[in-house]
């Protein structure tokens, strides 16, 4: 087992037109263009704006969509250039529910989106879509941050001893590999003696070598 | 360490009260490119999409992040 099972062979990726999302498809077509994988790309136009500019504009819907469609052909050939596993596509409906809609269509093996919208907060935390977005879908997703290498030179893997830990470690290895980045792998650690809720009359009762040999497990 | 076939590997255990503060301020210091979590931690509640320490390392950690939510 050095790689997933399932590499990045299919990736869907939410645009809209956002540095973060410029950052999320120049990573989607760098892992693609490694893993021998196909784009999906896909903008969802909220419909809510699309019937709000509709009133107030003399376009009609097919001219807007059609104009934004142009816009996405045009985001997309500045930022992957000539890879041709390329699917582009426009949807109108809700954001959220749509793009996951498409994620069940088409059963991408990663989903990857930029970490904010195109207002991002003036903290640069991630967007609600967004969280929505990683809530709803059931496959991985890669929350991408504009940076400046295109390269991953450093990758942490957070492991709690859970069943999730062997798919965590596994896809951190897959997101090194290529680029042979460093891998670390963190396990945060709360010493239960400072566990206020064990804290009572009825706690176990411990050697005085308990947290020396606690730790000594842990090697902290 | 479960086939793992990278480059340069290390492991860290790291004490801190809150699971949360500590991954953020390790991320803060180490820069990584892109942080790796689990969609659920520990909790065995179903009904929970979203860890609560993932959707506070999805809201605010500096870095990328990979959520892993496919167990297979």
């Amino acid at each position: 087992m050095k790689t997933r099972e399932k590499p990045f062979k299919k990736i869907l990726v939410g645009v809209d037109f956002s540095d973060a999302s410029k950052a999320a498809l120049a990573e989607s077509c760098r892992l693609a263009r490694q893993q021998d994988g196909t784009l999906y790309v896909l903008h969802v136009v909220d419909i809510s704006m699309l019937e709000s500019i509709g009133k107030f504009s003399h376009f009609s819907e097919p001219e807007i969509i059609s104009s934004i469609e142009e816009r996405l052909r045009a985001f997309c050939n500045e930022v992957v250039g000539n890879f041709s596993e390329i699917h582009l596509t426009v949807k109108t409906g809700h954001p959220v529910k749509d793009f996951a809609n498409a994620s069940e269509e088409i059963k991408p093996d990663l989903v990857v989106l930029g970490a904010w919208g195109s207002i991002p907060h003036s903290d640069q935390t991630t967007g609600t879509t967004v969280k929505q977005i990683v809530q709803e879908c059931k496959t991985d997703v890669l929350l991408m941050k504009p940076r400046e290498s295109d390269k991953f030179s450093k990758v942490v893997a957070c492991i709690d001893f859970s069943n999730y830990d062997v798919p965590i470690i596994r896809a951190a290895n897959q997101l090194c590999i290529s680029d042979e980045a460093t891998l670390e792998i963190i396990h945060l650690f709360f010493p239960p003696w400072k566990n206020e809720s064990l804290l009572t009359e009825e706690r176990l009762v411990v050697s005085p070598d308990f947290e020396i040999e606690y730790r000594a497990v842990l090697r902290v | 360490m479960h086939g793992v076939s990278t480059f340069k590997t290390s492991t860290k255990v790291i004490e801190n009260e809150s699971h949360f503060l500590g991954i953020l301020q390790y991320l803060k210091t180490e820069a990584p490119d892109v942080v790796v979590i689990g969609a659920r931690g520990q909790s065995k509640i179903e009904t929970m999409i979203l860890g609560r320490i993932s959707e506070k390392v999805i809201a605010q950690a500096p870095s990328s992040v990979f959520v892993v939510k496919n167990l297979d």
